[in-house]
């Protein structure tokens, strides 16, 4: 009996049903077709004209958040810092809550807590009195002062306000206060960019503030961007196997994932965080080292203009390419040979390479991310043989483009770019072509399911998952969890359980 | 307790007496400084509005909000943003909102209303977002809605929860007729579905052969929002968002409203009783009350003795606070503290009957607050929101969510309660508090 085949060879249910029996070789998920319900029944695909985000001002699904809450990732990886939001409540709740979602975490906010008569009369009083409250009940070391787009269309005068504010608190507990208390302000309107950006600004801002140049030591600077806690330890790891000291500027790793330990002292502060006198000592390091171009760089450049310090800007070291590049310059900046441990691990990771490309050569990828982790995520597709189709980032980036052209064009591929698009776009793009694996952050699970595409969870922010937060992308062993990751994925949805005994 | 507490919260902190009721303060602006667990009116119009998913969202504001403003719940939910950059703050937002309306109706061809949400920013620059709303209504030809919702309006989010139901009322609300209305049908107001609630309760009022038509939010769609002036009673269960709807339709259209509460039996089949009477369907609503206790009462037999004389400590919203202290009753479970973020008057009065004396009663607690009490109290199970959820883990102390996990089930109605008594049961026997404690 011949069967009608579906179109590219495919079987629809009915047809699987009218079988008389499974051939001997089986029948592959591949060949399946399995149509879905559309979610909505009066749903009409949307008119081709306005797909291109560049054809239309609406942003439907954005990949990126607002400004402030960039800021408020790196204050929280200060020693006992806390940031202090000159806005609604609204500004520190969702952040929050997107803070909480992510690592499962307690994360506190401080708010100025704008209501309408702050619309009308500035944001004077409330940060006065905010600061004194926040210093009087909370004791911290920092106050990392973030704007809004309220207080920034006010108009509030944060520096004015500071120093108005530092007057009175000496007033009322003593000189010594302000030793105890490190004032830094951000400003980060939301409508002038992206969390990207406001990483970006708070480094900027806490090197400005705080980094002195005394007496030059051998330090090397690191600021890691928006990566997770685990991929934080990786670093550090990788410092300790080269003996290398180095100062983590925004060291979530032991603020956003902290052990539970009872009895608790109270009241409740990680033990972690980058310290302030390291912070202040950051001046005398030997190289700063940005790895995400877009999440950083302004801190990196920064030392680089003002104490002449020696700027490494990108990339993530996120595969074999970038890693490879991270440690040899680490290595030439400090005199230090490249530790055997490491090189092992580069052996590790290849030979975990070499033993999976059957299974990753050729798969067709989308991904979509931060312009730092989803240009890092295409080099290290392009170096496993997969093929790049479709690459986006929610955050307009320059650097993205480049990085992703360079990566392109040394592995002859074609992708397409969308530099700065919502995932409308992107899942439209994804939907029109054969893609085989999703690289991309829980927002894109929905069109993974809709679009039946495996997905392999990367990137910020990941909270319908557990346990992403505590493990490493960056570094050889986290290359190794990534391509585990990807291949085991590609196991699960593109091979029949029976097919993948060895 | 703590005296730093104390001096910090004033009277926002009480405890009840063994006579009369002693309030804590509250409906005030929160002091400047503190880790607040309130949240903004846009935050509240969006927890009220989210869920009608036949209607296009606008957020005009910077992309910030939408983003934010996606997630209701624990759940996605599509919203269109202008994405204000720094020019449209400067010369206005106008261009960018009417051309973002034209494109969402565009993307979305079946929806038949629209919802404008303003923001901080556009509401700062003053963008005349309603008169474009207006505009916008006659081009499309369907309602634009504007939704008054900027960050900074009132005290909290319950600001945003009033702004929310005023525009339904207002716009949508007796727009509409119904071609058949029955002796027996009622809105449901203040249930927003967060598990799978508005099943329950059609489902237990059906068997009571009455017949919901509308429910405010949680199940909600066009033609049963403007056809909600056609029922005969309107049953209101969140007390503090939805009461101003309730009064509202009993005063312009007539419909009187019924306070019931489907958390824990005891409530449950008083609030059943409470409908049966007043349609005269008393026999049926003892049927549905033996029915469904009797389907439990394996259950309840099994957890409760577990649970008996277990302390509990609870921080939300403001609804569920008097309801939930009775539902806990009916476990067993005594109360140690209890506290919201945007309570008014009459819920801290209802909350104060239904604790027992010794009880601790907070308004607009900050992180702060919670830490000490619950340092202090160290109650064995704490109930609140997200955020609460993992300061009270790393103290050691074992948490009930709200909105819970999808595993856990709907709360209200019989079977709920069997579902809330397993998540307080496994929050409080979970080993994992033995082993941290090193025990």
């Amino acid at each position: 009996m011949t069967m009608p085949l579906k179109l590219n060879g495919r079987l629809t249910i009915e047809d699987l049903n009218a079988l008389p029996e499974i051939p001997i070789e089986g029948i592959t998920y591949d060949q399946m077709y399995i149509e879905k319900q559309p979610i909505c029944p009066e749903y009409i695909p949307p008119d081709q004209d306005i797909i291109p985000s560049s054809k239309r001002t609406v942003v439907i699904d954005p990949g990126r958040i607002c400004m402030p809450f960039g800021a408020m990732w790196a204050a929280v990886g200060v020693h006992k810092c806390i940031p202090f939001v000159q806005g609604a409540q609204g500004c520190t709740t969702y952040p929050r809550y997107t803070f909480s979602r992510i690592f499962r975490e307690p994360v506190s906010i401080a708010t100025a807590s704008f209501h309408e008569d702050t619309a009308v009369f500035g944001g004077r009083k409330n940060f006065i009195d905010g600061l004194r409250n926040l210093i009087i009940r909370y004791h911290p070391e920092v106050i990392a002062i973030i704007t809004v787009c309220s207080s920034e269309i006010i108009g509030d005068d944060m520096e004015g306000f500071l120093e108005e504010a530092q007057e009175e608190l000496e007033e009322e507990l003593g000189p010594k206060i302000l030793d105890e208390v490190k004032f830094v302000i951000t400003h980060t309107p939301s409508f002038a960019g992206s969390h990207v950006e406001g990483y970006n600004r708070a480094a900027a801002a806490f090197l400005k503030t705080l980094a002195k140049r005394t007496t030059p030591n051998n330090k090397v600077n690191i600021i890691p961007g928006m990566i997770t806690p685990g991929d934080i330890r990786e670093i550090k790891h990788i410092l300790k196997l080269m003996d290398i000291e180095g100062t983590i500027l925004f060291d979530i790793s032991e603020t956003l994932d902290c052990p539970l330990r009872l009895p608790q002292p109270m009241p409740y502060y990680p033990k972690g965080g980058t310290r302030t006198e390291d912070i202040v000592n950051m001046g005398n390091s030997l190289m700063t080292f940005a790895l995400c171009p877009d999440q950083g760089g302004a801190g990196a450049k920064y030392l680089e203009k003002r104490f002449k310090m020696p700027a490494t800007i990108g990339p993530l070291p996120l595969g074999i390419h970038s890693t490879d590049l991270f440690i040899k310059s680490l290595a030439e900046a400090t005199g230090k040979p490249i530790a055997d441990e490491i090189k092992d691990e580069r052996g590790i990771l290849i030979d975990a390479m070499a033993d999976t490309f059957h299974y990753t050569m050729g798969m067709r990828v989308a991904i979509y991310g931060d312009p730092d982790i989803a240009a890092a995520a295409t080099r290290f597709c392009c170096e496993l043989g997969m093929e790049p189709a479709i690459v986006g980032s929610g955050t307009e980036s320059k650097q993205f483009v480049k990085d992703v052209w360079a990566t392109a064009y040394e592995y002859d591929r074609k992708p397409i770019i969308l530099n700065g698009s919502d995932m409308f776009e992107w899942e439209d793009y994804l939907k029109k072509d054969k893609i085989d694996l999703i690289l991309g952050n829980s927002k894109a699970a929905n069109v993974s399911k809709e679009a039946d595409v495996p997905l392999v969870r990367i990137g910020f922010p990941i909270y319908d998952r557990v346990g992403y937060q505590r493990r490493a992308y960056v570094g050889y062993r986290g290359g190794e969890y990534l391509l585990d990751l990807i291949v085991n994925t590609i196991l699960d949805s593109k091979f029949p359980d029976d097919r993948v005994q060895q | 307790m703590k005296s730093c507490l104390n001096l910090c919260r004033g009277t926002h902190l009480v405890r009840k007496r063994k006579n009369g009721t002693n309030l804590p303060l509250c409906s005030r602006p929160s002091a400047p400084g503190g880790i607040t667990q309130r949240s903004c009116a846009f935050y509240g119009a969006r927890w009220m509005l989210a869920p009608l998913e036949d209607a296009i969202h606008v957020v005009h504001g910077p992309v910030g909000c939408a983003s934010y403003g996606s997630t209701v719940r624990g759940r996605s939910f599509r919203v269109f943003s202008t994405a204000l950059e720094e020019k449209d703050i400067v010369f206005g937002g106008r261009k960018r909102l009417i051309r973002t309306i034209k494109e969402a109706k565009a993307i979305m061809p079946h929806a038949k209303y629209c919802f404008v949400y303003a923001t901080c920013s556009t509401a700062i620059i003053g963008d005349d977002i309603e008169n474009i709303c207006k505009k916008m209504e006659k081009d499309l030809g369907c309602p634009v809605i504007f939704v008054n919702c900027p960050g900074f309006k009132g005290d909290s989010q319950a600001s945003g929860h009033r702004v929310a139901y005023e525009s339904l009322l207002n716009r949508l609300i007796g727009q509409g007729k119904r071609t058949e209305v029955g002796e027996y049908d009622v809105n449901i107001i203040g249930d927003y579905n967060i598990n799978g609630e508005s099943k329950v309760l059609k489902s237990l009022l059906e068997e009571m052969g009455i017949r919901v038509r509308c429910i405010f939010t949680g199940h909600a769609d066009y033609e049963g929002i403007i056809a909600a002036h056609t029922v005969r009673l309107n049953l209101l269960i969140c007390q503090s968002s939805g009461r101003f709807l309730a009064e509202a339709l009993q005063k312009r259209y007539g419909i009187p409203y019924l306070k019931v509460t489907f958390l824990g039996p005891s409530q449950t089949m008083a609030g059943l009783r409470k409908i049966g009477q007043y349609f005269g369907l008393e026999a049926q609503a003892e049927k549905v009350i033996a029915t469904g206790y009797k389907a439990i009462k394996p259950g309840l037999d099994r957890f409760l003795p577990r649970l008996k004389g277990k302390r509990a400590a609870l921080f939300f919203g403001a609804a569920r606070m008097a309801s939930l202290i009775k539902a806990l009753d009916d476990m067993g479970t005594k109360v140690v503290f209890t506290g919201s973020q945007f309570g008014d008057l009459t819920t801290y009065k209802e909350t104060c009957q239904a604790v027992s004396p010794g009880t601790y009663i907070i308004d607009d607690a900050s992180e702060q607050d919670l830490e000490h009490l619950l340092d202090e109290l160290r109650p064995d199970v704490f109930m609140g929101g997200i955020k609460e959820q993992y300061l009270s883990h790393k103290l050691g102390i074992g948490f009930c969510p709200f909105p819970q996990l999808k595993r856990a089930g709907p709360y209200v109605g019989f079977q709920g309660f069997l579902n809330f008594a397993g998540s307080v049961h496994n929050a409080v026997y979970a080993p994992v508090w033995k082993l941290a404690r090193g025990e």
